[in-house]
């Protein structure tokens, strides 16, 4: 949203602003939306969001999808949490934890007098109960699950030691090495404690009957229709002002923006942007707010291979992209040139890097002292999806086609079939690929690191451009061992410097998460890492 | 009848048997190691590995198809569904009642309006009643059901606010369908309230949900009905019998219902059972518009998320059910064309 929209919809519905908005612009900082009326906050009211499919399940360490991760935001807690609307992390189901000073080992001391919606307290068992179910295969629940996702892909498996009980409100968690973006992981979903007497009780069925802490207790689901929430009064935080939220699925972006034309449902998740056109057209009495999502999507080069073992050669090509002509045309507007592997949203952002400022004479010039004055060859693999940081990926190579047409490089696109393409690229046949890359736990690590980092070069590599530049991968290592944030943050700034300067990829876009709402919807905050939770939210009359 | 019935029975099992062949190989067809298609972009070696285990897909195929028939045979094991990590019948059990409540709403629309419209055409042949009700059937044939999905919600959800966009019922209703639906059928469930409770709210909130989805889904059945009619109608309209019974004064009604409907009935027949097969098979696109999960919704789905074992299962329930409509057409042969019967 930009500030002149915001500033209308505030102004004439909700009156006082307090905090603003997000920036439209590159290196900004994500500043949460966050509207405070001027009307008492009204208790009660029913809460209908609209979305485009189902929840798979409502176990939150079983999914790693967005819808049913965002029921589970409402029904569960984790023992941090992301402090609303940023990724930096505040005490959750913990009040507070300490770290030993070699990093290794985590202690949490839990908030006193937490109840489970069944009734059951909170304790260290349930903590100790819920993330070893994910990890210890001899755990009574380990089988209830086919595979623990998440807890896999954040590399828990391997990272955590042991886990033990100081005391009945006190957990220890010991890891096997040093790495400070553990506690991130831990404000992860899948990081939820659930109610053990529940999972026993329930067994596989706890996905389709799951108790939490959180601010929603969950009543029902039925399938392919709807999941309904009712408030939790008992909730440690935030108390919920709505009495009920009810999750719809409305799969046909069409249908589901009738419904919100014809006042069915308060909210709308994924418009596109031409929807988001339309709902400004004809309800002029709805507010569309917008943040940056997550992720990244990039050109890498093959830096394995000639001509892109040269570092000029990826400059002088990231100098001739029209990235603004990409955002505009492709995107519809909602996306923002990537300056950076990660976006601004996330700590540690390297706001002095500068964009390779589009320049065609420039770029010319970089490919002549690199030796190439007539330009090359090459070949652009494209991805066959959609994808929330890439809608249309032949698109976007096309406009890179043409670009690099200019400076006497030519293209030729190719493309394969999802999996098949994903395979390719891991092992590194392209010369230059396109990919993206959406966040988990708001740490840099967790673009960096993956996608960046020499030890992640062995194909299948998540870094396909192969990229290994022994500094950058030993501050990445550095810094997953050092607690600090500033500190890290700091590691951070100084590998995108390296980064920039090297110039594995080009990064094309960090796309943008609109959502349309009706304007009795009051204190919704949208978060850099799309969440969906709803105890702040009220609904006027 | 009954032997004609059993001998039906008897022929489908090839049939079926050569789809799930057919469906077999079409799934092994798909580029690509199919457990990392399955995986995608995120996938771990372990669930890899895991969803290649749980499919054999490291036996040959003929041992895998020989495993799935199997399995299919001697336990009626349809498998699981690798995308929602349950059995496959379970996942049926809950979209078919969705799809039968629409199928048989649609066919309520279609069936008379489409005999009716048909019959009208053929009667005052070459006339403005036959020139309207040919347009509307084309009209009905060619439309496409996003298109009239999206115009009947543009007019009667949001312009007149009449009834909703989708769902199947309405989020102010104190019925709860996870808890509170016996027949999974939610206009069933909303009449069995009123009688018991003389309450009739549940059956006025099922009632509105479905007209739309219900309009939507018949004009191409109720085209197909109507042009069926009219052209069997007006072949039995030019035969020598209906010249007899006009000549020997029957009532024009009277040839029309009695004598020339049931011949012309038989073709009316196959077109509703050709018809009611694809409905019931599961309407993908306007159960996907109307937000209704019935069978067409479930397997767009398996395919988007490329639960394999699903699609497998999943068509095949809907091969089943051609093959039921094809045999209720068969039966119904016999029971209005004596000849069928004796040439059994």
């Amino acid at each position: 949203m930009n500030r002149r929209h915001l500033g209308k919809v505030l102004g004439g519905h909700f009156g006082l602003l307090l905090a603003a908005s997000v920036l439209a612009g590159t290196n900004a900082t994500f500043i949460p939306s966050v509207a405070f009326g001027a009307e008492t906050p009204r208790e009660g009211g029913v809460l209908i969001y609209g979305r485009g499919g189902d929840s798979v399940s409502l176990d939150p360490a079983k999914e790693t999808d967005g819808e049913s991760l965002n029921v589970c935001d409402n029904i569960f807690d984790t023992l941090v949490q992301f402090k609303l609307g940023t990724t930096e992390i505040e005490p959750g189901l913990a009040e507070s934890w300490s770290v030993t000073p070699d990093g290794t080992s985590y202690t949490f001391k839990l908030r006193p007098n937490v109840k489970f919606h069944d009734g059951t307290p909170l304790d260290a068992d349930a903590v100790i109960f819920s993330l070893m179910r994910q990890h210890d295969a001899k755990h009574e629940a380990y089988g209830y699950a086919k595979a623990w996702n998440y807890w896999n892909d954040m590399g828990m498996n391997t990272l955590v030691k042991a886990m033990t009980k100081v005391d009945a409100n006190t957990v220890k968690i010991e890891l096997a090495r040093p790495e400070a973006p553990f506690l991130a992981n831990m404000a992860m979903q899948f990081a939820s404690i659930v109610s053990p007497t529940a999972v026993r009780k329930f067994k596989e069925d706890f996905a389709k009957n799951p108790v939490g802490t959180g601010p929603f207790k969950f009543v029902s689901w039925t399938k392919g229709e709807r999941i309904v929430l009712d408030a939790n009064k008992e909730f440690w935080g935030q108390k919920p002002k709505l009495a009920r939220v009810i999750f719809r699925s409305i799969p046909d972006s069409s249908a589901r923006l009738n419904a919100f034309l014809a006042k069915e449902i308060h909210m709308m998740n994924q418009p596109t942007p031409d929807q988001v056109a339309t709902i400004k057209q004809r309800r002029p009495d709805a507010s569309v707010m917008d943040a940056p999502g997550m992720n990244v999507a990039y050109l890498a080069f093959n830096v394995q291979k000639k001509p892109f073992d040269n570092a000029k050669v990826r400059q002088a090509l990231n100098t001739a992209v029209n990235k603004d002509a990409i955002i505009k045309g492709i995107y519809s507007g909602m996306g923002m040139a990537a300056v950076n592997p990660i976006p601004p949203s996330l700590w540690g952002y390297n706001t002095s890097v500068k964009q390779y400022a589009y320049s065609i004479e420039r770029s010319k010039q970089l490919l002549k002292e690199a030796g190439f004055p007539n330009g090359f060859k090459t070949t652009l693999y494209y991805m066959p999806v959609s994808r929330p940081y890439m809608p249309d990926g032949k698109k976007v190579a096309e406009a890179i086609q043409a670009d690099l047409k200019k400076i006497g490089v030519e293209v030729s696109l190719s493309t394969y079939e999802w999996g098949t393409y994903l395979d390719k690229t891991k092992n590194g046949e392209h010369e230059m690929a396109l990919l993206g890359w959406s966040g988990d736990n708001g740490d840099p690590d967790n673009f960096l690191h993956v996608l960046l980092s020499g030890e992640n070069t062995k194909p299948p590599a998540a870094n396909i451009a192969f990229y290994n530049n022994t500094r950058v991968t030993d501050i990445l290592r550095q810094a997953k061992t050092v607690s600090e944030q500033s500190k890290r943050a700091s590691l951070y700034q100084e590998a995108q410097t390296i980064i920039h300067k090297d110039a594995p990829w080009i990064p094309i876009a960090h796309s943008r998460v609109a959502m349309p709402m009706d304007k009795r919807v009051n204190g919704y905050v949208m978060t850099p890492n799309e969440t969906r939770r709803f105890n702040t939210v009220w609904l006027a009359k | 009848m009954f032997a004609l019935v059993v001998r039906r029975l008897l022929f489908s099992i090839p049939v079926l048997l050569l789809l799930t062949l057919v469906l077999f190989l079409a799934v092994k067809l798909v580029p690509g190691d199919a457990a990392l298609v399955m995986a995608g972009e995120r996938a771990t070696p372990e669930k890899v590995e895991y969803i290649r285990q749980a499919l054999n897909l490291d036996k040959p195929w003929y041992t895998q198809y020989g495993m799935y028939i199997w399995r299919l045979v001697t336990d009626f094991d349809l498998g699981q569904s690798l995308f929602h990590d349950r059995p496959i019948a379970d996942l049926l059990s809950t979209a078919v009642p969705a799809t039968v409540e629409l199928g048989f709403a649609a066919l309520v629309i279609a069936l008379p309006v489409g005999v009716v419209l048909g019959i009208a055409s053929a009667v005052f042949r070459n006339t403005l009643i036959d020139k309207a009700a040919t347009s509307t059937a084309l009209a009905g044939v060619s439309m496409p059901i996003f298109w009239l999905a999206l115009i009947l919600m543009y007019v009667f959800s949001i312009q007149l606010g009449w009834l909703p966009t989708s769902g199947r019922m309405s989020d102010e209703a104190l019925f709860d369908p996870a808890l509170d639906s016996v027949t999974r059928m939610y206009t069933l469930d909303g009449l069995l309230i009123g009688l018991k409770t003389g309450e009739w709210e549940v059956f006025q909130y099922a009632v509105k949900h479905i007209v739309l989805p219900a309009v939507a889904l018949s004009t191409i059945p109720m085209a197909q009905i109507s042009r069926m009619t009219r052209s069997s109608f007006l072949e039995v309209l030019g035969q020598d019998f209906i010249r007899t019974a006009r000549a020997k004064g029957v009532r024009p009604s009277m040839v029309i219902f009695k004598h020339a409907f049931r011949n012309a009935s038989l073709q009316i027949v196959t077109v509703s059972m050709l018809q009611a097969g694809t409905i019931f098979g599961g309407a993908v696109i306007t159960e996907t518009m109307f937000a209704w999960p019935g069978l067409g919704k479930v397997l767009v789905e398996s395919i988007s998320s490329r639960d394999f074992p699903m699609v497998q299962s999943g068509t095949l329930f809907v091969g089943c059910v051609f093959v039921l409509f094809n045999l209720t057409a068969d039966v119904l042969y016999g029971l209005l064309d004596p000849r069928v019967k004796k040439g059994a």
